[in-house]
């Protein structure tokens, strides 16, 4: 089971599709969470998926935004999307008959 | 990209992997990050890149070595009474009630750290699996290591059966527990 950092991680690389990439992916799961998380908290977490066998990463290209800097490159695998689909319906049946209420 | 936090946040990358230390910087820099927080950021992953494997190192060490330390107490203990009844035993016992009650005390006595050494075996197996797969060889050399430090000792110098005797002690109450740890864990990730 994914913890749900993870899922966050997994589920921002999936939705940025062929641009995910390590400040990309952190802006898309604050935006999600409301909150910023710790470059350390991104890239072990990238470490983690990528040694279960969840995500493939590889350095991309540099742009001058990042100061000349390559980018590291995220891409779920088949194992990833099988493994956040699970964490997904899990946390839909654990919700089912539940009313959060929601701002 | 300018100031002292910077200058230090750019002084600490240099501890990490060069593809990750540039990766990094652009990603700090692409999203405006300002000086203090880059900073602690950038404290944070050198933190955990280099501090915590070398924590994990270090607390696997000490497990091992201290598992192994109170295993050879408990082998030492239930060898000698073992190696007692042994040497004492009498064909006339086998029909007196009070040598087998004597016999089942003593062996309820000995069940109790022997349980707490599988728990804590298993808990420790647990915890090495968490932490960087050098931890989990740390882990296992120093079970092993502590191991022929401590148990080739008296009172097994005499009968090579409780050299047999200690390694299956060894390995129900110890290894496989470790391992049962170890496996639980693993079995938790996809």
């Amino acid at each position: 089971m994914l913890g749900e950092y993870e899922y966050l991680l997994l589920s921002a690389a999936a939705k940025l599709g062929e641009n995910a990439y390590g400040a990309a992916i952190r802006a898309e799961t604050g935006k999600a969470t409301g909150r910023l998380c710790s470059i350390g908290a991104l890239y072990t977490t990238l470490d983690r998926l990528e040694a279960k066998g969840l995500i493939e990463t590889w350095m991309g290209e540099a742009t001058p935004q990042r100061g000349g800097r390559p980018k590291r490159m995220v891409r779920l695998t088949a194992e990833g999307r099988k493994a956040a689909a699970a964490f997904y319906a899990a946390v839909m049946r654990a919700s089912r008959g539940v009313a959060w209420e929601t701002s | 990209m300018s100031g002292f936090s910077w200058w230090l946040a750019e002084r600490l990358s240099l501890l990490l992997d060069p593809a990750e230390r540039d990766a990094v910087r652009g990603d700090l820099a692409e999203s405006g990050e300002g000086g203090i927080a880059a900073l602690g950021g950038m404290a944070g992953l050198v933190a955990r890149r280099t501090w915590w494997p070398v924590c994990a190192l270090l607390l696997a060490t000490a497990m091992g070595w201290r598992l192994v330390r109170e295993l050879d107490w408990l082998i030492r203990l239930s060898a000698t009474y073992l190696w007692m009844y042994l040497a004492n035993w009498r064909a006339a016992d086998i029909g007196n009630l009070g040598f087998w009650r004597e016999m089942a005390m003593e062996s309820l006595r000995l069940m109790l750290p022997c349980l707490l050494l599988m728990a804590g075996s298993l808990v420790a197996g647990m915890v090495v699996s968490r932490a960087r797969r050098g931890a989990t060889a740390v882990f296992w050399i120093a079970l092993a290591l502590a191991n022929l430090a401590n148990v080739p000792r008296e009172p097994f110098l005499a009968p090579i059966a409780l050299y047999a005797y200690a390694f299956s002690v060894w390995t129900g109450v110890v290894i496989l527990p470790a391992i049962l740890g170890l496996r639980l864990m693993r079995h938790r990730l996809p």
